[in-house]
């Protein structure tokens, strides 16, 4: 473990601007570890070596001559195949664009790019994004670095995946329903779901929305602020978009765990939640717990949440995938193609209670925040399930009424819109890694948020069954 | 004309920082002014003047201790009825709250209080708000234009835009969806500015993620605007569109030079129905002043389906604001109301899920006009006002109206947009009636745009054909027009 692809991007960067790694080193480092892993996992599924090495040669001059060095400079990159690039084909995990090769990168690839970061290739995901399980008829499944026979969760995947496994320091990844946070814990890595706005996007197709959030991925909560200080700004091709100071993410503030009340709950109060993952949680919180100033359980008001995530991402399935659904059903996998189905039985009435009732949610939720400064809960809701298996149909015995279900942990706080940061917490009762959602007291406390997180990820290490685990690359 | 009611909000608060002028003195001006005028004209339909006078009485004892005064410190102020206002009547413009008493104010109105502003009563609005050509209601009737009392003074902020017109208060509250900052501003010869969604946020709008049903300043200048922009502006956590205002003091606006500026100048956003006359005085107007800019280009944003996508997304909040009443109090609702509802309980997923992605790609298109140009000037109403009774507009020139909203696009289409707009006047129409002009912003550009706006009525001012029209209240309060209201 000592080779320069397992460094933190931190390091690899200060080193690089100290002339002591040289980015062509790091890049052949990070190739030759995915070589060696990714035929066991399939992660990285499409890759773009010849023009990354060229980028590392050209980053390595810059260094030599004492230019000015963006804040990625050197740092080889992930990108998740529903991110738009430039001559590097993106396949969105669906056969309708087996042969999409862009003509540009999207916004947040681009400035990723113009701050130094060079991409190594594209991560997995499921079909459009669509579940939890990282499979798609184009690549097949991505396995989990624990145990390649199950899941590692999406739908940003295969980032997790090509993270823990030392391929790439930084990743992309985009959230839903739970896309950043799930597979960063099962894969015991680090993401930040930001307030929807603070990373820009051009693509997203509907506009005023909670759901659909582009956001960083690492190996801890300081790599992840680095890499959201270029993801983040305000650019009016985002409506949610607004002013912000990037800066304060590249170098996180300390934080003084003592002064901060802790709310933690193992289910929200109402979604589904494995009994052994809501115990081992509550034993881990527990083990920390003297750090804060005061560390409680307390459950928010979560009721009606599930529905209210299932109705409006309905609406969101029939505004992007209503015409594929009608021109290609046959290329279309059950995940999409079902939930186009139920957002298209959906009546009027429906989808109005739904919006009334996510604004509702958000406010009741802000108000649990009064006199608490952060909220700490599960980050899975189960342990990692078989690959082939699309999702998980069942919960302490109760049959799930949909794919998304059993991703109601993190679905939940998707509706509200709070920043939640998501660090490992050790492993679950069968040697997979789970996660540690850090939910923040209000949107746009991302800076404090993350600052946080990375306080708790440092006290996490430092017990013996919290620290983040690290695959057995050699198995 | 020179009544302390009848000066700016701004000179007022300097006169009173100053000590020249005390808040009983404007409070009991301001109380003269709508006693002899509003029976006219029906703007303000509820006071407190007993609790103003308190307040009013504190402030001046106050102010006499010499302490620091807050920004709007003894200015007396409108509230739309729409807003909860604690302690005072608050009805919506609807029977099913004739007597409704809020307990508390919501966020709006307690910010302006904190910042020293003085309730003095509510100002009419169609009943929810609903219908913006004429302001009307069952509970208050008619509100009439102050310019002539037989016709409409616009709406949903109807009473604010008249209460100004006529001096009855510097600053009234307003909200608009479809337009109703912009319209009763422009046909009662005031200001407004509707703000980038987010940076003034409400604890109350049922949908939280939205561009409708954005609050806003309304008064006699665009300083005035802003001096109560800046404080109703700034995040708070009850609204999930809100966002961090960077710090600094917004009281002042930055001095905009005129001829620096690439202006866009569209005479009905290529789709919105606009009279022919109403063209004409716009194309004059712009005539008189367009070379005082760096360039001025014509130039129509592509926002053709912007009409389907509002009165689908419409049909969704009116369903989450109205359904109960529909289905509990159906007697009870006009029928704007009833007719938004039953259309919104028709609509599918698939026109829902249509008109949010349509939504977005027409943000997205309009944000690109400011790769080229500062900003967009288009005329502020599509029409002169109407008839006091004529509820809705059903046709313009020769083209029959779809709904309730279509006479509105040329307002409601830049809702959806979300931008700053900043509606000013420039002088009289064909009919004697206040004509204006709506300028639209950068996001996040509010500040800028008023600004903007500020240096035009400077500029206008000197120009008796641009110059902000004044009602004759001579007119108003002969008796003439006594029972605007019944």
């Amino acid at each position: 473990m000592t080779d320069a692809c397992d460094l933190t991007a931190l390091q690899a960067r200060r080193m690089i601007g100290d002339k002591v790694l040289s980015p062509v080193e790091l890049v052949d480092s990070c190739i030759a570890r995915i070589e060696q892993v990714d035929p066991a996992l399939n992660a990285m599924v499409t890759t773009c070596y010849d023009r990354a090495r060229d980028e590392a040669r050209t980053a390595e001059k810059a260094v030599m001559q004492g230019d000015h060095l963006g804040r990625l400079h050197g740092l080889p990159l992930g990108v998740k195949d529903l991110n738009v690039t430039e001559g590097v084909r993106t396949t969105f995990g669906s056969e309708l664009h087996v042969d999409f090769v862009p003509a540009q990168d999207e916004r947040i690839i681009a400035d990723l790019r113009r701050a130094g970061a060079i991409v190594l290739g594209k991560t997995n995901t499921p079909e459009f994004g669509a579940g939890a399980n990282t499979t798609n008829r184009v690549y097949g499944p991505t396995g989990n670095p624990f145990d390649p026979a199950r899941i590692c969760g999406g739908s940003s995947g295969g980032s997790a995946v090509a993270l823990a496994c030392g391929m790439v320091p930084i990743a992309t990844g985009s959230d839903t329903g739970g896309s950043l946070r799930t597979p960063a814990s099962f894969c015991g890595v680090a993401a930040h779901r930001g307030t929807p706005g603070l990373v820009p996007s051009d693509r997203r197709v509907i506009g005023l929305t909670t759901y659909n959030v582009q956001g960083p991925m690492a190996r801890n909560v300081p790599d992840a602020a680095l890499m959201l200080s270029v993801m983040a700004s305000n650019l009016s091709c985002d409506p949610l978009a607004g002013p912000v100071e990037s800066g304060a993410f590249a170098r996180l503030s300390d934080v003084d765990l003592s002064q901060l009340r802790v709310a933690w709950s193992p289910d929200l109060g109402s979604v589904p939640v494995d009994n052994t993952i809501a115990r081992l949680f509550g034993e881990r919180v527990g083990s920390v717990a003297s750090a804060f100033r005061s560390c409680e359980r307390c459950d928010p008001d979560m009721t009606n949440a599930l529905e209210t995530f299932w109705i409006i991402r309905g609406v969101h399935f029939v505004a992007a995938q209503l015409e594929n659904y009608r021109n290609f059903p046959d290329k279309l996998g059950p995940n999409v193609a079902g939930n186009v189905v139920s957002g298209l039985e959906m009546t009027a009435e429906e989808i109005a209670w739904a919006t009334a009732e996510q604004t509702r949610l958000y406010r009741g939720f802000q108000t649990f925040f009064e006199g608490i400064d952060l909220l700490l809960c599960p980050g899975n809701a189960v342990p990692p399930f078989p690959v082939e298996q699309l999702y998980c149909d069942e919960i302490n015995g109760k049959k799930t009424q949909n794919y998304v279900e059993w991703l109601g942990i993190a679905s939940a706080i998707t509706l509200t819109g709070h920043p939640v940061t998501l660090v490992p917490i050790g492993l679950d009762h069968t040697g997979t890694p789970m996660g540690m959602q850090v939910v923040g007291p209000r949107r746009h406390s991302d800076a404090f948020t993350l600052a946080a997180a990375a306080s708790i990820e440092k006290l996490l290490q430092q017990g013996e069954t919290t620290r983040r685990p690290i695959p057995d690359i050699t198995a | 004309m020179n009544k302390p009611c009848d000066l700016s909000a701004f000179e007022a608060r300097r006169l009173i920082g100053s000590r020249q002028l005390s808040p009983i003195e404007l409070l009991d001006s301001c109380i003269e002014r709508i006693e002899s005028v509003n029976p006219s004209v029906n703007a303000v339909v509820a006071t407190c003047y007993e609790r103003a006078r308190e307040e009013a009485q504190v402030q001046t004892d106050h102010l006499m201790k010499g302490r620091e005064l807050a920004p709007l410190f003894g200015l007396p102020l409108g509230v739309k009825d729409l807003e909860d206002t604690e302690g005072l009547v608050t009805t919506y413009g609807s029977p099913l709250y004739r007597d409704h008493v809020p307990d508390e104010d919501e966020l709006l109105v307690a910010r302006l209080r904190k910042a020293g502003a003085i309730v003095v009563g509510k100002t009419a609005t169609p009943e929810f708000g609903a219908g913006g050509n004429t302001t009307v209601n069952p509970v208050h009737g008619y509100t009439g234009n102050a310019f002539d009392p037989s016709r409409a003074c616009g709406g949903s902020s109807g009473g604010s835009g008249v209460a100004l017109a006529c001096g009855m208060l510097p600053l009234c509250t307003g909200s608009d969806s479809g337009g109703s900052l912009r319209k009763p501003a422009t046909f009662s010869g005031v200001s407004a500015i509707r703000p980038t969604t987010g940076l003034v946020p409400s604890d109350t709008r049922r949908v939280g993620l939205t561009n409708f049903g954005v609050q806003g300043p309304m008064a006699r200048t665009a300083r005035d605007c802003a001096l109560m922009l800046s404080v109703m502006a700034g995040n708070h956590s009850q609204d999930p569109m809100a966002f961090n205002v960077p710090g600094g003091d917004y009281r002042e606006l930055p001095v905009i030079d005129l001829s620096g500026l690439r202006i866009a100048v569209s005479v009905d956003l290529g789709f919105a129905p606009v009279a022919s006359a109403i063209r004409a005085t716009f194309l004059e107007r712009l005539g008189k002043f367009r070379g005082i800019f760096r360039c001025c280009e014509f130039h129509d944003p592509e926002l053709d389906t912007a009409l389907d996508v509002f009165w689908i997304l419409r049909g969704v909040n009116f369903l989450i604001g109205h359904l109960d009443h529909y289905r509990h109090h159906r007697d009870q609702l006009g029928s704007n109301i009833v007719v938004n509802v039953e259309s919104g309980l028709k609509l599918t997923a698939e026109e829902i899920g249509w008109a949010h992605a349509e939504h977005t790609r027409l943000y997205r298109q309009f944000q690109t006009l400011f790769e080229d140009y500062d900003l967009l000037i288009t005329p502020g109403q599509p029409i002169t006002p109407t008839p006091v009774d004529q509820r809705n507009v059903t046709m313009i020139d020769d083209l029959p109206m779809d709904n309730y909203m279509h006479a509105s696009a040329l307002t409601s289409s830049l809702t959806l947009a979300g931008n700053p707009c900043v509606a000013i006047p420039c002088g009289f129409d064909h009919t004697g009636m206040p004509f204006g002009l709506q300028l639209v912003g950068p996001m996040h550009g509010d500040w800028f745009t008023l600004g903007v706006a500020a240096a035009l009525e400077q500029l206008f001012s000197s120009d008796l054909d641009l110059a902000r029209p004044v009602p004759d209240l001579s007119r108003l309060t002969d008796g003439t027009h006594q029972g605007a209201g019944s």
